[in-house]
């Protein structure tokens, strides 16, 4: 396509409405993947000892993996060029002051930035609440490629105990905290980019929710790619103390460009006794156009550890941009009569591929797993949901159920499912069905007859079919979600 | 190299020639070469992930084929006793350690049309006819032993029935694994080839036993052309016992309208993997695909299946239940794939099992790959025990626990069983199924409070 009609051309772009870029000074390191470079973003962060030589570890066996030829992972169904490791840059940051005294002094183009994202910074423009005003608002984390550029409501959060910061804040500030639980949950020698995360992570969030505390307010993180060339390595780590519960949101986007680029994320929840992390997630990344230029590769590797007694776990996705999706947040219920929960909406539309799914692993008592997952695929997307429900030996009255529903737009779409069920246990009731279908001409012609358009009966029934996922996002998501489910869509009827 | 293919390709070189025309003798030498090439599939693959053949790589065989005649002094009556409870109006074949035996077989009085005949025989005397045909279905590429198999290919059957037969007798294959004295490692490639002509109707029961308690590997190719409007039921018997492994492929492609119901039976105690894989490629056709699999002792079944739509209006059922006890280990990987374009595709795929033993394990994969949107595409997989329910009203009918439990198990094993259309062969199926299941855990203690 060579775009020489105008009106065209802006139809197109209209599709993705976060693909602008903010012209702003950065701070970047040259491209490529050394030992340098991972020492450099150590000095960068002022990192202590023990953190650089983690990070040389990771940097080591990635390099290693590398030169074995192991590489990505092959198994999954997604398929794209190879990925040049040494012409990514691994580190840019825009140039502000070091130390900010408070949010007033940060960039403006940053604060322009985020509030054209519809995320303000400036905590007194926060929505408190509807009405009476006693709904607290959102805390939010702001990254920007590699750095965590401003933490709203820092001060109302540490009224309660709650820490909640950037990462390398938190490196600095509540260092056994980190040491204590980074990698725990998701060691360097996890996966191909998990190593290389944390090889070269740059910032990300880190929470931390005393023993008692149920977080007021919902806590939030921004991620928003801006620079060309780079990836975005961000790590993030929440931690529940005994009987703590947090909502954690967490959303995404990245400017409209011809290259793709990597984002490779990790993040590692803990749960310990009767606590309860609800994690949510809207990802809305670049996914390219509709002739499969450009986009971001979204590798992400998500876990939790219900390690407590009764402690809880709940994913929520929402998966709607990137190129190629390769995510797969999953729960390790550890603690007795834990409990994971995975509920996933993902859509592919254009070019767009996802793999996506999760792990339940069952090594307590009594622990129970629900996992949800609907598909959605248009146009020539491709996608799969990949599972895996593993019952352990002593997992004695272990619980699964699993449900995967893909809806099928158009004839030149791909829907896929791998799930996994190993159990070694035979008190385990493992359960898993999974149905493809499309939407049905009854149903169109129902709403066509009743004057609603074709485009909005479609997006009616596709809301209607991930209902089940929806409900569990937080209501601000909730909104945002079935809008960017529109937008994905349009064009995919008729 | 493991020593498996070590002693595979010394002995190869050893092997007597036959006079194979030209284009069997490359099919070998290419499969070979993969073969060679690609070694066994290890864990690392996606299809083998389940399945590790660290048993059989360690394997140093003796012998391919049978024995010096007679390798065992009882091994003669084994031989009777394979074809003991065969119907004297049956068509029989006896292959021992994949070569044919005449003596043990009952070909003669054939109808008109059909013919059942050794692959050895006709590779020689007419191999035109098995152009175009051998080696067709089961390409000796990808993750599994097809190539190695095809490297051997010497014997085997070859089933052919012609345009709008209707065969009402079963044709019966024996697969018998004898052991020497020595209990040395030995290896068998047995092959089965079947075309089954426009409108034709056969039932084809494959029946794989072995003597002793030797240690070997039986790897079997079988290649189905199911012609237009033909119906073939295949029904498979696997009750090798450990330590042997077995490996079986087979290969189905159906043309339009045509059907296909398949049985897989495995009750063995060794390392067994089953590939069946069955390609829908013409509007209509449709297939039925049923298993059951028993894992015992430290037994390891792994079933892997595929169906392929590729093309409109085909169907395809699809239910494979296991039974795992002691510290038996099953695997079933069920691949369910939508071309595209095969619209009004009706695919249905189900896998429920029991596990009996605390020790016992199940890795179970249902898989869809979708790539038409106007089709019905399910599959569900369940791990769990017997329904407490059902044991409760067994128990309330003064039927003590254990006695119950067998009887649900059996129930559970039976809904495969009484799919088979042949009523003989599905009377020899129950009773093998039921004597198996009565060494179950459990069960044991049931026969004794009988």
């Amino acid at each position: 396509m060579s775009g020489t009609n105008p009106e065209l051309e802006r139809l197109a772009k209209q599709e993705y409405k976060y693909g602008f870029v903010t012209e702003i000074e950065e701070d970047r390191l040259p491209p490529g993947l050394t030992e340098e470079v991972v020492r450099l973003i150590s000095a960068k962060k002022e990192e202590p000892e023990w953190l650089l030589e983690y990070r040389l570890k990771a940097f080591r066996r990635f390099r290693e993996m590398l030169d074995e030829g192991e590489g990505e992972p092959g198994w999954a169904k997604v398929s794209h060029a190879p990925i040049d490791y040494d012409a990514i840059t691994y580190y840019a940051a825009p140039k502000q002051k070091p130390k900010l005294e408070s949010l007033d002094e940060l960039d403006p183009e940053l604060r322009a930035t985020y509030d054209k994202l519809g995320i303000s910074l400036l905590e007194q423009k926060r929505l408190h609440g509807i009405g009476d005003g006693s709904r607290p608002g959102v805390a939010v984390d702001a990254v920007f490629d590699s750095v965590s550029v401003a933490t709203t409501f820092k001060a109302e959060l540490e009224k309660h105990g709650i820490v909640f910061c950037s990462f390398s804040e938190a490196v600095r500030e509540h260092p056994d905290l980190v040491r204590e639980y980074l990698g725990s949950v998701v060691p360097y020698s996890d996966n191909f980019f998990a190593c290389l995360n944390a090889a070269v992570f740059s910032d990300g969030s880190f929470a931390y929710i005393p023993k008692g505390v149920r977080c007021p307010m919902e806590l939030s993180t921004y991620f928003r790619i801006n620079a060309a060339g780079t990836g975005q390595f961000e790590r993030t780590l929440l931690v529940a103390d005994e009987g703590a519960y947090v909502s954690y949101l967490e959303g995404c986007t990245a400017p409209q460009r011809d290259e793709n680029q990597l984002h490779a994320a990790v993040v590692e929840l803990v749960a310990l006794d009767r606590a309860e992390i609800k994690y949510s997630t809207v990802q809305n990344w670049y996914p390219g156009d509709k002739d499969g230029k450009g986009g971001i590769y979204n590798f992400v590797t998500k876990r939790g550890a219900c390690r407590g007694y009764r402690s809880k776990i709940s994913w929520t996705q929402v998966e709607t941009g990137s190129a190629i999706t390769w995510k797969y947040p999953s729960c390790l219920l550890i603690g007795d009569e834990s409990v994971g929960e995975f509920y996933s909406v993902a859509m592919t539309n254009n070019r767009q591929q996802a793999d996506t799914g999760t792990k339940m692993i069952h090594i307590g008592k009594n622990t129970k797993s629900t996992i949800v997952s609907k598909g959605i695929s248009a146009g020539h997307g491709d996608q799969s949901y990949r599972g895996l429900v593993k019952i352990g030996p002593k997992a004695t009255g272990a619980r699964n159920y699993s449900q995967c529903d893909s809806l099928l737009m158009g004839d030149q779409c791909g829907a896929h499912t791998f799930p996994y069920l190993e159990a070694s246990n035979p008190t385990a009731i493992v359960e898993h069905e999974a149905t493809t279908s499309k939407i049905s001409d009854d149903q169109l012609f129902f709403c066509r007859q009743r004057g609603i358009s074709e485009e909005d009966a479609v997006s009616m029934i596709v809301n209607g079919f991930c209902k089940d996922v929806l409900r569990e996002l937080p209501m601000e998501f909730a909104v945002e979600a079935q809008n960017l489910l529109s937008v994905s869509l349009e064009g995919a009827v008729g | 190299m493991s020593p498996a293919l070590e002693s595979l390709a010394r002995l190869a070189l050893a092997r007597a020639r036959d006079a194979a025309p030209a284009w069997i003798e490359r099919l070998r030498e290419e499969a070979a070469v993969v073969a060679r090439e690609q070694g066994l599939p290890s864990r690392r693959l996606e299809a083998w992930k389940g399945t590790s053949l660290a048993k059989l790589e360690a394997l140093d065989f003796v012998r391919v084929g049978p024995g010096a005649e007679p390798a065992r002094p009882d091994a003669q009556p084994a031989r009777a006793r394979a074809t003991a409870e065969t119907p004297d109006d049956a068509i029989e074949l006896v292959f021992v350690d994949g070569r044919f035996e005449a003596f043990a077989s009952r070909t003669t009085d054939l109808p008109e049309g059909v013919s059942v005949r050794s692959l050895a025989e006709l590779l020689v005397s007419e191999p035109e006819a098995l152009e175009g045909r051998l080696g067709t279905l089961a390409e000796p590429k990808g993750p599994s032993l097809v190539a190695l198999q095809t490297s051997w290919l010497e014997d085997g059957a070859v089933v052919a029935i012609d345009r709008d037969v209707q065969l009402a007798t079963p044709i019966r294959l024996r697969f018998l694994a004898t052991a020497d004295a020595a209990d040395a490692p030995s290896a068998a490639f047995p092959r089965l080839l079947v075309v089954a002509g426009r409108g034709s109707q056969a039932t084809l029961f494959q029946d794989f036993a072995c003597e002793g308690d030797a240690p070997g590997l039986t790897n079997f190719v079988a290649e189905l052309h199911i012609e237009a409007g033909a119906r073939l039921e295949a029904i498979e018997l696997q009750r090798e016992t450990a330590p042997r492994v077995h490996v079986t492929q087979t290969h189905a492609r159906l043309e339009r309208d045509a059907r296909l119901d398949s049985t897989v039976l495995s009750l063995g105690t060794g390392l067994v993997r089953s590939e069946l894989s069955v390609a829908l490629a013409e509007p209509g056709a449709e297939t039925r695909m049923a298993g059951f699999f028993l894992g015992r002792e430290d037994g390891h079944v792994d079933h892997y299946t595929t169906v392929d739509h590729a093309a409109p209006h085909c169907t395809s059922v699809e239910e494979y239940r296991g039974v795992l006890d002691d510290h038996s280990k099953g695997v079933f990987r069920g691949r369910v794939i939508v071309r595209p374009g095969a619209q009004k595709t009706d695919a249905k795929q189900s896998n429920p099992n029991l596990l009996l033993s605390d020790r016992a394990t199940i890795d179970t994969k249902p898989q869809l790959e979708i790539y038409a949107d106007d089709v019905k595409a399910s599959h569900g997989s369940t791990i769990g025990q017997l329904d407490a329910e059902a044991l409760f009203f067994l128990r309330a009918r003064g039927i003590d626990e254990a006695r119950a439990r067998l009887m649900l198990t059996r129930a559970f094993a039976h809904s495969v069983v009484d799919g088979v259309g042949e009523a003989a062969i599905r009377e020899e199926l129950r009773e093998r199924v039921d004597a198996a299941l009565a060494t179950t855990h459990g069960a044991l203690d049931a026969e004794e409070s009988v």
